[in-house]
């Protein structure tokens, strides 16, 4: 059974240090440039994707649009919302519509780590 | 004295009439300074008859402080007389019996007789002409204050106005500034996430070889931040440095293009650079900068979707010209005067005040530059702004 975190960010270079973070997890990594790539990775792994990870700040769909689609497309996937700039206002949002953590870049891999674990955990729990 | 002196045959009754109603004041005085004659209108100006007169120096017409003064001029008069006519400039007093000083004007004309030496003098009294003069003259240092008080407070809120506009060119800067730092978080971030992937394999691997090559890499990312921080010192350097520069527009448009790539959404909208060698100018370049970055942002806010910001120098008679062309919306008829106008925006109120193109055109016109435009609804807009080239020693 696989298990896959799917990462959704325009830079190559985020995606890149965070599939190295992730790599002594047992996820694999999936990644998307774009809400619209994200969109189409998520319809045929549907049931793998274990956590989303989505970058806020896109050009032509942001971040916010994105995950209010993985909300309504795939409600049980849970979505970690990851940003360059602390927003207490943002982070607030994101909560209410039910993202389930707020990370901020840099982040550490532990911290990581951690967050995508909690995540799948409340995956498993979404689907039982 | 000819001609005159002729007519005395003719009627002296005439001549007495002359004296006696004239309506200035006549006197005859003596080589001793003593009064010989003094005709009606004299005695009525000083309040004497003809007795109390006759025979008196001269002197007791003058008030006592003057009168050495007064002698003293009759002495130069008498050392080398000549006439003095009415309507001098030097003033003189008058006493009269009861008294009364009072400010008189004085013809003079000596005259050689068998009796010796005369001097005829003519007299009026000028209190009323001096108590105008005074008033007019007060009037005028009165209106001289006024006009240097005003005009000391038009210096003052001209100076003001400059302040105001230096805040203001720095409080825009700022604004820039906060749009520039959320974009260049974004371009610290990235690196810097990189640095701390490989630095943490680093830390929890045993492979050598992927130390070294994430080591150089770690380099290479932290030279890519370094630069990064780099240009936002450079743009963000207060307007503390008065000294004007020789600037070289290509350089500063450079810039300014990279600032705008570094922090803001430009991603799909291609910028363009031709450089043809230019002339320098004399100029702040922070200012430049400034102004090039306010107007570049605007092209690339004014595309949507796909476009391209253009952007070419060139040097012609003794002008520099820099021009930026957006592919964009355009600017309506009848806005291309206003855009330069304080807070006027198109945008939304999240996306700024509207005072970018305002401190545009002032630090242009400060430096002595010109600034244009074109625009096509539709097809896009281009900025021309020309400088005076910098006099070359």
């Amino acid at each position: 059974m696989h298990h896959h975190v799917l990462i959704v960010d325009d830079e190559k270079d985020i995606r890149t240090a965070i599939r190295r973070q992730l790599s002594g997890t047992h996820f694999e990594i999936l990644e998307a440039e774009g809400a619209e790539q994200a969109m189409e990775l998520l319809g045929a792994n549907a049931l793998t994707v274990d956590v989303i990870i989505c970058d806020v700040r896109m050009p032509r769909i942001s971040g916010v649009e994105a995950v209010d689609y993985f909300r309504r497309k795939h409600p049980t996937t849970p979505i970690i919302v990851l940003t360059g700039f602390p927003d207490l206002d943002l982070a607030v949002d994101f909560m209410k519509e039910g993202v389930v953590d707020y990370l901020v870049k840099p982040v550490e891999k532990e911290k990581l780590v951690e967050a995508v674990q909690q995540a799948a955990k409340q995956r498993k729990i979404f689907e039982s | 004295m000819g001609e005159s002196m002729q007519q005395d045959n003719i009627s002296e009754k005439l001549l007495r009439l002359a004296v006696h109603a004239s309506p200035s004041g006549i006197l005859i005085v003596g080589g001793d300074g003593c009064i010989v004659f003094a005709n009606q209108a004299l005695l009525d100006m000083f309040g004497y008859s003809s007795d109390e007169l006759l025979g008196h120096p001269i002197e007791l017409l003058v008030p006592d402080e003057d009168a050495e003064v007064h002698r003293r001029h009759r002495r130069t008069f008498d050392a080398s007389p000549s006439p003095r006519n009415m309507g001098g400039r030097e003033h003189f007093n008058g006493v009269s019996k009861d008294g009364r000083i009072f400010p008189v004007e004085i013809g003079l004309r000596p005259c050689e007789t068998e009796e010796g030496g005369l001097v005829v003098a003519t007299v009026i009294d000028i209190s009323e002409r001096k108590l105008i003069e005074d008033r007019l003259r007060r009037h005028e240092e009165s209106l001289e204050d006024l006009v240097e008080e005003r005009t000391r407070e038009l210096q003052e809120v001209q100076l003001e106005k400059e302040q105001v506009l230096d805040q203001l060119i720095q409080s825009e800067k700022l604004t820039a500034i906060g749009t520039l730092v959320s974009g260049i978080g974004h371009e610290i971030n990235n690196p810097l996430y990189l640095v701390l992937s490989m630095a943490e394999t680093i830390r929890d691997e045993d492979d050598i070889y992927s130390r070294r090559e994430y080591g150089d890499e770690i380099v290479k990312q932290c030279r890519r931040i370094a630069e990064t921080v780099k240009n936002l010192s450079q743009y963000a350097r207060p307007c503390g440095s008065h000294d004007l520069q020789n600037v070289d527009l290509n350089e500063s448009v450079a810039a300014a293009v990279q600032a705008a790539k570094q922090s803001l959404q430009s991603g799909d909208i291609e910028i363009r650079q031709k450089s043809r060698p230019v002339d320098a100018i004399l100029a702040k370049p922070e200012e430049i900068q400034q102004v090039l970055f306010n107007v570049i942002r605007n092209g690339i806010q004014a595309c949507t979707g796909k476009g391209v910001v253009a952007i070419d120098t060139f040097s012609k008679d003794n002008r520099v010209s820099v021009r930026i062309r957006d592919s964009g919306t355009g600017i309506p008829a009848g806005n291309e005067k206003k855009i330069f106008d304080p807070f006027f925006t198109t945008k939304g109120p999240d996306d700024g005040e509207g005072l970018g193109l305002y401190i545009v055109r002032q630090i242009v016109t400060r430096h002595g530059g010109t600034i244009d435009l074109v625009s096509d609804c539709g097809s896009g807009t281009t900025f021309i702004i020309e400088f005076p080239a910098a006099d070359r020693e």
